[in-house]
């Protein structure tokens, strides 16, 4: 780095001073906030919202974001693509269940087709794969297929009857 | 090489800045922070995990030819023990140990540290004038943690269970639940466990060492080294630098996931009400196995990426030196491999057509997929393109080079019917995926691999290989690796899934192609003979070979104009200046067929004057 | 043996990228950082909207102890910087002092951070109880890892890595620069996970 003179180091000192204390600030800020009874949605995107204003105070000051070089710049918009990438594409899957009946690509349910083998749904729900693909033919259709349709993708763990998945490294008859 | 003590660029040293007191022998080659002699660790470590790795792969074919038969070497099943060979016959945990262990030692232990390790830390300094890694204690570092790292894994076999059998894919819940006991001994001291705790070291180790080489790359080129001017494999080393620093921590932080859904009975990746044999699971459930998934992916897929890109680089190497011509379509190249880079990270639910993904985001994967298929297309174009009007020397390396060529082609396009979710249905999971991906790597970057000892031994040992030898080596390891793959593809469109302990008796639909399972395996034995040659050539070489000049290939690229072997600091001369573009071969006015990147025009009609 | 090696642009900086060595080094290694707790993060995200109920951190956590660890974090950061710039103004003992500052900040966290650990253990609260406990262990428990790296690399600086000082002070300025680059992004890492794991409502 090159040699900064003194009062540009005064200069310096008092602006981390005085991030260090929007900080603080933005620390109690959100703490309050969070006893606000805001709702879920409000409540998340304020807290992810003075999140973010804090970190880029810190990326931007202490870390010298926004005096750095175009490389530094580059190499961090990258990383942002494919975190936005990996998350984004992730959840859309979730959102995008075989038979379209939750998440975000939901389709009403009267403009679908019931299908005539069982369980055509219940062997693609994305948290229970195997197990339920063999118990779906004896569940009756339609409330199963509600069962499925929850869109909090709900974690059946009671009405389900139980079914074994074969383990087969079972013991130690290998050393 | 004694000099006095004076630095790089000629100042002077006082005595507290010169390193030039003699090393201990520990220092020297076994501590060392030398970029080659790192890159030697990692070359002859990452060797010994090839031949190992075959070596499992060839126990399990000898099961997948005849199934429940006794292998027919009394001392190996001595060795193993009647745990894992009761009365001489493969136990199927033992296959499935075998399975996973294969893939996981050929791609993290083997393929990567010999394409990444060793021949990225030997020639990128080099290729870019510089005297060393950015970092050379942090290379130590690397090369360290990844030995630890496969020492864990080599150690995960003789735990009880056995070593990690869940594929080299570990998917939960399978993985999570094979625990041969209860307590949190029993689960630290089993294969999957240690598995994980392996995969953080070899993560750690990839992660530090590509930070290295992106670095160097970008901060030490020699002056005069433009971007255009760069050899194609440095580029390739790059970009590939840069799937490794962003692909592999969420594959960690999935690791580390999945250990403590081990260890610590959490259900990160296990549902609600999973019932293992009987009984319930007693976890609090509510995780996914899907997540795990999606985040093994991420990484994996570009680590295939990882696996090619070197191989790529070499084989464009060894291509524009033995057609004495330059390469065809540089910048098409060098765009195409960094965009290869970028689409890498947005293709990897391919993996999982078959998971219950809708089919929106089915088609969303299957463009990209589509897409990344573009700059592969171009790379290879561009390097059989490069052969025409070439005067093509056969030596050796070319030799493997040339055949790179037509098997990455039949790898790269056996992928595209899997790539295609529709198609992918009836493949998924058969014989025909381990096709497709053993041409790209073994007859693919394998090949390359080979080109590139064949090609560098020179520089680094100072002595050239047999080529007679050499020629053995190529067309037995040619012929056998296609009798191998080739016929997989004819299993998986029958229908023989992967995996399968009995390689398929047990199912009718697969009765017509069993006979097949007797042709690969008598080939990869045979394939296991000839690499003999090849093994037997490279040591007997090392002590005996013929002594050729510094640079025998008559190469244009800087690594060339080091001595042999090249001293530390690489360039006794001083820090060379590169005039030209790395493949100045046939240049018209000139006597001579190559002009070295570091003449200047001067200096380069001076030395074509000069007799050869 | 041979000649000296001497890497170049470990100090200077590289006057077409205008960065020294250690400094792209330090944030590929925090873009990796980036994506591995992107990753947990994600993990985060994927598991709440799976769940049918998830729990507001308030029902398990101690808010006011986060809320303490969070100032401690920020003052950390802001003694960090500040340890940077006493070098930059050539005073060694100023960096001593604010060094030191950092180092016992991050003592105070991972003490704060033991008793509360302490006190889900005494609850029963353990990383299987529930997702939202591995997530919560799992994530501050890896954070926590990367404060004790931060310190111990620290401890170094301020005790024997000083010694630099004397014979490359620029040198050394960089390297306290880079290790301020790694505790920031820990500050960071934080800054994110105190909403999201404490503050967040449930469902």
């Amino acid at each position: 780095m090159s040699e900064d003179h003194s009062h540009d180091i005064t200069k310096r000192v008092k602006i981390y001073m005085a991030v260090g204390a929007a900080l603080i600030i933005g620390t109690i800020i959100t703490v309050f906030a969070a006893n606000v009874h805001l709702g879920i949605i409000l409540g998340i995107a304020v807290a992810i919202i003075i999140a973010t204003v804090k970190g880029s105070l810190v990326a931007g000051y202490f870390m010298h974001l926004f005096s750095e070089r175009k490389l530094i710049y580059g190499i961090l918009a990258l990383t942002a693509v494919f975190i936005v990438a990996m998350v984004g594409l992730i959840l859309l899957t979730y959102g995008d269940q075989q038979g379209q009946h939750s998440g975000i690509f939901k389709v009403s349910p009267r403009h679908v087709q019931p299908h005539a083998a069982g369980g055509g749904h219940e062997a693609t729900h994305p948290e229970t794969a195997k197990p339920h693909a063999v118990e779906a033919e004896a569940v009756p259709q339609q409330p199963a297929h509600q069962e499925a349709a929850a869109p909090e993708e709900a974690q059946p763990s009671q009405p389900e009857p139980k079914q074994s998945t074969s383990e087969q490294p079972e013991a130690g008859h290998v050393p | 090489m004694d000099q006095a003590a004076v630095n790089y660029h000629g100042v002077p040293q006082t005595h507290a800045e010169t390193h030039d007191h003699e090393l201990s022998f520990w220092r020297k080659y076994i501590f060392s922070t030398d970029h080659k002699i790192i890159g030697i660790q990692y070359g002859l470590t990452s060797l010994c995990f090839l031949f190992f790795g075959f070596c499992l792969v060839m126990m399990m074919r000898w099961q997948l030819a005849y199934p429940g038969q006794a292998l027919p070497w009394p001392w190996l099943t001595k060795l193993l023990g009647d745990a894992r060979m009761p009365g001489g016959v493969m136990a199927p945990e033992f296959y499935n140990q075998l399975g996973a262990m294969h893939g996981t030692i050929m791609v993290f232990l083997g393929v990567v540290p010999l394409a990444v390790g060793a021949f990225g830390n030997y020639l990128v300094p080099l290729q870019i004038g510089a005297q060393d890694m950015a970092f050379p204690k942090l290379n130590m570092t690397s090369y360290w943690v990844y030995f630890l790292g496969g020492l864990i894994m080599l150690g995960s076999f003789f735990v009880p269970g056995g070593s990690a059998q869940s594929g080299w894919t570990s998917y939960s819940p399978l993985a999570n639940i094979t625990v041969p006991g209860n307590s949190l001994e029993t689960a630290l001291l089993s294969g999957q466990t240690i598995w994980l705790i392996g995969m953080v070291f070899l993560i750690t180790s990839s992660l530090l060492g590509s930070i290295n080489t992106i670095t160097t790359i970008i901060q030490l080129r020699a002056k005069g080294l433009t971007w255009m001017r760069l050899p194609f494999f440095v580029w390739a080393q790059l970009v590939t630098g840069f799937l490794l620093v962003l692909a592999f921590p969420p594959l960690e932080a999935a690791g580390v996931m999945q250990l403590m859904d081990r260890v610590a009975g959490t259900s990160f990746f296990l549902p609600s009400g999973l019932v293992v044999s009987g009984k319930e699971l007693l976890v609090s459930g509510g995780g996914s196995a899907l997540l795990w998934q999606h985040l093994f992916w991420f990484l994996a897929h570009p680590e295939v990426y990882v696996l090619i890109l070197p191989a790529m680089g070499i084989v464009a190497e060894v291509i524009a030196n033995n057609t004495r011509k330059p390469l065809w379509g540089y910048k098409s190249l060098v765009y195409s491999v960094v965009f290869l880079g970028f689409m890498s990270f947005i293709v990897w639910a391919h993996h999982m057509f078959l998971t219950g993904m809708g089919t929106a985001i089915n088609a969303f994967f299957q463009t990209t997929t589509m897409i990344i298929s573009i700059p592969s297309i171009i790379i290879l174009t561009a390097l059989i393109l490069s052969l025409w009007g070439g005067s093509i020397r056969f030596t050796v390396p070319m030799l493997f080079a040339l055949a790179f060529l037509p098997m990455f082609g039949i790898g790269g396009l056996t992928g595209l019917p899997l790539g295609l979710a529709t198609a992918d249905i009836h493949l998924h999971d058969t014989y025909y995926v381990i096709g497709h991906f053993h041409y790209v790597v073994a007859p693919g970057t394998l090949f390359a691999l080979f080109a590139g000892i064949y090609f560098w031994f020179p520089k680094v040992t100072g002595r050239q290989m047999n080529d007679t030898l050499g020629r053995i080596h190529f067309w037995g390891s040619f012929i056998f690796i296609n009798g191998i793959f080739m016929p997989m593809f004819i299993q998986g469109m029958a229908g023989v899934s992967r995996r399968l302990y009995d390689g398929g008796t047990t199912y009718l639909h697969a009765e017509h192609v069993l006979t097949l399972n007797k042709v690969m395996t008598h080939s990869a034995y045979a394939l296991a003979v000839v690499q003999f040659v090849f093994i037997g050539n490279f040591f007997w070489s090392i002590w005996r070979g013929r002594k050729p000049k510094d640079n025998p290939w008559d190469s244009t690229t800087l690594e060339w104009a080091t001595p042999t072997p090249p001293p530390h600091g690489n360039f006794p001369a001083g820090p060379p200046q590169v005039h030209r573009g790395p493949y100045e071969y046939s240049v018209p006015g000139y006597e001579k067929d190559f002009i070295p990147q570091h003449l200047s025009d001067d200096e380069a009609k001076k030395k074509d004057k000069e007799k050869p | 043996m041979s000649a000296a090696i001497e890497i170049p642009y470990n100090v200077e900086e590289r006057p077409d990228t205008g960065l020294y060595n250690a400094k792209l080094g330090i944030w590929l290694f925090l873009a990796s950082e980036v994506m591995l707790f992107g990753a947990l993060f994600s993990t985060y995200v994927l598991l709440r909207t799976g769940a049918e109920h998830w729990e507001h951190g308030a029902e398990f956590l101690s808010i006011p102890m986060a809320t303490v660890n969070t100032a401690v974090l920020i003052a950390s950061s802001v003694t960090m910087v500040m340890s940077w710039i006493s070098l930059k103004m050539k005073n060694l003992a100023r960096f001593r002092g604010f060094m030191g500052a950092t180092i016992l900040c991050g003592l105070a966290f991972l003490v704060i951070k033991i008793f509360e650990y302490k006190a889900k253990f005494d609850h029963g609260y353990l990383p299987s109880t529930s997702t939202f406990m591995a997530i919560y262990f799992t994530m501050t428990g890896l954070h926590g890892l990367h404060v004790i790296g931060g310190m111990i690399v620290n401890g170094y600086l301020w005790g024997p890595g000083a010694k630099m000082w004397v014979t490359e002070p620029q040198r050394f300025t960089n390297r306290i620069e880079v290790a301020g680059l790694y505790w920031h992004f820990v500050d960071l890492v934080w800054i994110f996970l105190f909403p999201t794991l404490y503050l967040l409502p449930g469902k």
